[in-house]
């Protein structure tokens, strides 16, 4: 049973952060995905210490305002000193996480927050975690499962509902905005959306395989995809995948889930990229244009 | 306003003393003009004159100093669906997993009607449209697998099913070969037969007097405005490719360093 | 203060080494950041410093044990290696840069999380230690690490004074510097190998997540103040050395602060202050400036309303009334006082029975703002060709900003004209 929940997390987990990366990946916003990663330990540190009784809802909540302060802050220092994005998001999330991590080495005893889970991610404690128990009886499985899960059903009616306002924006924003499509909302739901997706992902898989998560599986699809559509369903596919391959390699060697199903994702990576050069290398020898079937 | 309740009043599009001072874009000063309906109208000048800014600047992408545009006689936000926009072919990324055919149904989305399914009609207009550039064939491609030429089609394809009244073209002439040159400018002589507008920037001083009706010569300052006829001559073009003047740049740059306002506090144009 | 004249005495022998490490890695990140800032390239270094923590799992597991130098050859081996993938990765059609480099900082970070987990789980936790380089643990530092990073530090700071010219090139204009014939190639692999280094000795200190801040915060805190790379340089090795020893000593007097966070916190505190504040590109002098401005805009338009109104009737000679000076040109009322008070106290204007009138100097300011506004009308309509009666605005606006350089420009280029397009005198 421990097996299927934790396949089960992770891959609901995968699916989310494979949609999400999608467009980020496409948009070249990626790296801000890690940004936010790393800055919501403050604030979820702070609400350890503020709030006498914690519980899931209320980290979340906390690590949700810590993510979109961290994103505006990152847009500010951009503003006020004309830094590149990427300059701005070093300094802000090196900051919020050095104060995060200041604060809970000041307060180790009242912050029940291992550092190490932070990095390493969070996967192989879930069976172990708090159940959802119903009068007392019924018992609905760990946590994790039901954020996660809801966070797959936000995603995807989002993304089912707008699909074509999304592929619209992430593809001309100025044909967009010229045709009168309020591009500064829709930007601000993705953001929205791509926080809650972040912060979800955050306490299972740890801070920085976040960006793994988002980025290798869509740069993957994207290589042989011709259409969204298709990106999303082949990098959904390659994180689920990659979720089972990597349970099995972190039980052979007895290492962290997290880290083993990054390990995966990366292979099937670079056996799509070598794939893809040696085919372009031999199409470009027999002198045919490079077609992508599918 | 003034269109509703004067039917006769023809203006595709006024420019009212618009300046334009946006980060290292070319700066505009003080253009003012106006042109007809029905027209073929090319926008020439040199580079860095700031002809496409002066288009992004009408499609409300960027945000004049002073100044104000109108469209069909009204601002841009009445008149959106009755406009069509070609921009620059390097403004997107080609590598963006979307094939032919949905480029061109962009065309037929609505920006409040985001949400729901497109209808037979607006499918049954863009594949007209991908028949009339003549790259039907081309329907289920990826964009990256097409050539500079078909990529430019693709977009045009995307502007003419949507139908509109005036159509706005960016350069649609960069990059392309000749037939693709042909095709466009067989559309674009259709597009006129039916009493659209067609307004372009162009960078080719010697195509342009067959191409347009009207011109319009930029050189970060307005040169001059009227048929081709009137004026196409050694004077304005000498005028409009000779050097800019030293003076405008100079105080351009200041006013970006310094993001000075062009007008008075408290002093509005419109 | 008497515990921070103990520390900085370095009376004890501790204390000595972990100052001393910790200066030395802040410095010598901070030279080979202001390279990577300037060539764009901030998340690089935040991409390599994940990826070199691979590397020091595995010279444990091969090793056995925690040695400097072991631990640092792997490390520059997988950092290089990373950085390579990266190019490799990054050159394919339909893969980005930004995207590579995602992709292989999650890879490698990955495979060192494999590792450090099977380490724990395998070869023992307890002696490994090594769940330090996520956070760093100054404190830690023995006399062979420092060696170590002096080693390094001396190697990067040589190179650096060696390459100078050519990295400066380099990182200023690529295409120029190619052209220029340049071993651009070659500079850029010494400054890879330099990046990496600076980082694997790095990591000792603050970890491989805050490396990043190591690298970039004090050159860009840097580059506010300066618009020149050996000041630049200087003042993000004075940053960082400041920060360095700011934290080693929070580190030092509160049993159980970490050193790393510390010095990041320091450096960023350091980096918001130069954004608000710094003389050029702050933001609070940005505020300052266009008070400023708005202030001299205000009087001279005052002074130049009294210059036309004197000019306008050349028998007042008692001056004129706040109603007589609102006429002619809309004040806001309250600002109309306030200047003419700013004036009076510089001595431009004075005021008898209620009435306002130019001094000699204020005279002089009044003619030359309208002098100004009259060239900028004629230049407008004949060389702008613009209409007469659209001129007006933009002059009026102008006025202010028109230097005596380019009042010189327009006068030559008019000829020295004397009237304007409305047929008034140019003054």
């Amino acid at each position: 049973m421990a097996a299927v929940w934790i396949i089960a997390v992770s891959c609901l987990i995968g699916i989310c952060c494979a949609w999400i990366g999608s467009i980020l990946v496409i948009r070249r916003m990626a790296m801000l995905s890690d940004a936010v990663s790393h800055s919501v330990l403050p604030g979820i540190v702070a609400a350890y210490l503020l709030i006498e009784e914690m519980d899931y809802g209320i980290f979340i909540i906390a690590a949700a305002v810590t993510a979109f302060i961290s994103t505006m802050l990152i847009e500010g220092v951009s503003k006020l000193a004309n830094y590149r994005k990427d300059v701005s998001m070093g300094i802000i999330y090196t900051l919020l996480f050095s104060i995060g991590i200041i604060l809970l080495s000041a307060h180790q005893d009242s912050v029940p927050i291992q550092s190490d889970h932070i990095i390493q991610g969070n996967l192989e404690m879930i069976p172990l975690e708090e159940l959802w128990i119903i009068n007392d009886v019924y018992s609905l499985g760990p946590y994790p499962i039901w954020s996660s899960l809801l966070n797959l059903v936000v995603v995807v009616i989002t993304f089912a509902l707008a699909y074509r306002g999304i592929k619209l924006i992430s593809f001309d924003h100025s044909y967009a905005s010229v045709k009168g499509v309020k591009t500064s909302r829709w930007n601000l739901i993705f953001m929205a959306l791509t926080s809650l997706t972040v912060v979800i992902s955050f306490s299972e898989i740890g801070a920085i395989l976040v960006i793994g998560f988002i980025v290798i599986p869509p740069a993957t699809a994207l290589i042989f995809s011709k259409k969204l559509s298709h990106v999303l369903l082949y990098s959904s596919l390659i994180s689920c995948a990659s979720c089972i391959g990597g349970y099995f390699l972190a039980r052979h060697f007895d290492s962290s889930v997290a880290g083993s199903i990054c390990v995966v994702m990366g292979i099937l990576f670079f056996i799509v990229f070598c794939f893809d050069n040696l085919r372009a290398k031999f199409a470009q020898k027999n002198g045919v244009r490079i077609e992508h079937k599918e | 306003m003034a269109s509703k309740s004067n039917p006769h009043n023809n203006s595709a599009l006024q420019v009212h003393s618009l300046s334009v001072f946006y980060g290292d874009k070319p700066a505009l000063w003080e253009i003012d003009f106006e042109l007809k309906q029905g027209k073929k109208i090319g926008i020439l000048g040199p580079n860095g004159s700031g002809k496409s800014t002066l288009m992004k600047t009408i499609m409300g992408l960027i945000k004049p100093a002073s100044g104000y545009v109108k469209i069909l006689g009204e601002p841009l936000s009445n008149v959106r669906s009755k406009i069509a926009y070609v921009p620059q072919k390097e403004s997107v990324d080609w590598d963006f997993p979307i094939t032919v055919k949905e480029v061109v149904q962009m065309g037929r989305y609505k920006p409040n009607k985001l949400f729901g399914r497109l209808s037979k009609l607006d499918k049954e207009l863009a594949t007209k449209a991908l028949e009339q550039l003549k790259i039907s064939d081309l329907a289920d491609r990826h964009i990256a697998q097409l050539s500079g030429g078909q990529q430019q089609r693709v977009f045009l394809a995307r502007a003419i099913c949507q139908e509109a009244d005036i159509y706005f073209m960016d350069e649609p002439f960069t990059g392309v070969d000749a037939a693709t040159e042909e095709t466009i400018i067989g559309i674009i002589d259709e597009l006129a037969a039916e009493g659209k507008t067609i307004i372009m920037v162009h960078h080719d001083l010697n195509s342009a007097q067959e191409y347009f009706d009207h011109i319009v010569m930029l050189n970060t300052r307005l040169i001059c405005c009227g048929s081709t006829a009137e004026v196409y001559n050694q004077e304005n073009i000498k005028s409009a490719f000779g050097s800019q003047l030293t003076i405008l740049s100079e105080i351009g740059n200041k006013i970006n360093e310094l993001n000075y306002p062009v007008r008075e506090a408290g002093e509005s144009d419109s | 203060m008497r515990d921070f004249i103990e520390f900085i005495s370095l009376s004890n022998p501790t204390v000595k080494i972990v100052l001393i490490g910790v200066v030395l890695i802040s410095l010598s990140s901070s030279l080979v950041g202001n390279f990577a800032f300037l060539r764009k390239r901030a998340m690089l270094g935040d991409a390599i410093s994940h990826s070199v923590f691979p590397g020091v799992c595995l010279s444990f597991i091969v090793s056995g044990e925690k040695d400097p130098l072991m631990i640092l050859i792997y490390s520059i081996v997988t950092g290089l290696i990373a950085m390579f993938l990266i190019d490799v990765i990054g050159r394919h059609k339909k893969v980005k840069v930004e995207t590579a480099i995602g992709i292989v900082l999650s890879i490698f970070f990955g495979l060192g999380i494999m590792l450090i987990s099977y380490i724990q789980g395998n070869l023992g936790d307890a002696q490994s230690g090594l769940q330090h380089f996520f956070f760093g643990q100054a404190a830690a530092m023995s006399r062979e690490d420092v060696q170590v990073f002096l080693y390094c530090s001396i190697i990067i700071a040589g190179t650096i004074i060696l390459f100078y010219k050519g990295l400066k090139q380099v990182s200023f204009d690529r295409e120029h510097a190619i052209a220029t014939g340049q071993p651009v190639v070659l500079l850029e692999i010494v400054l890879s190998i330099l990046t990496v280094m600076a980082i694997a000795i790095g990591i000792n200190a603050v970890g491989v997540i805050l490396m990043a801040a190591l690298l970039i915060t004090p050159a860009s805190t840097a580059r506010l103040w300066t618009n020149r790379l050996f000041p630049m340089m200087v003042i993000a090795a004075i940053l960082s050395v400041v920060s360095a020893i700011g934290g080693a000593f929070i580190s030092y007097k509160y049993s159980g602060m970490p050193t790393g966070p510390w010095v990041v916190v320091l450096l960023s505190i350091m980096a918001f202050g130069s954004i608000l504040f710094s003389p050029k590109r702050g933001a609070l002098s940005r505020v300052i400036a266009r008070k400023r401005l708005e202030r001299k805009i205000l009087k001279e338009n005052i002074l130049k309303t009294l210059f036309k109104l004197q000019e306008a009737d050349k028998e007042q000679t008692s001056g004129f009334s706040l109603q007589e000076i609102n006429c002619l040109k809309a004040f806001d009322g309250r600002a109309l006082e306030r200047g003419l008070k700013w004036l009076q106290q510089e001595k431009s204007t004075q005021i008898k029975n209620n009435k306002w009138t130019l001094t000699a100097s204020g005279n002089q300011i009044g003619k030359r703002i309208t002098r100004v506004h009259r060239l900028w009308e004629l230049y407008l309509t004949n060389k702008v060709k613009l209409d007469i009666d659209h001129v007006h605005p933009s002059a009026e606006s102008l006025e202010h900003i028109i230097t005596p350089e380019i009042e010189r420009m327009l006068q030559e280029e008019l000829n020295f004209p004397d009237k304007d397009p409305h047929n008034k005198l140019i003054p």
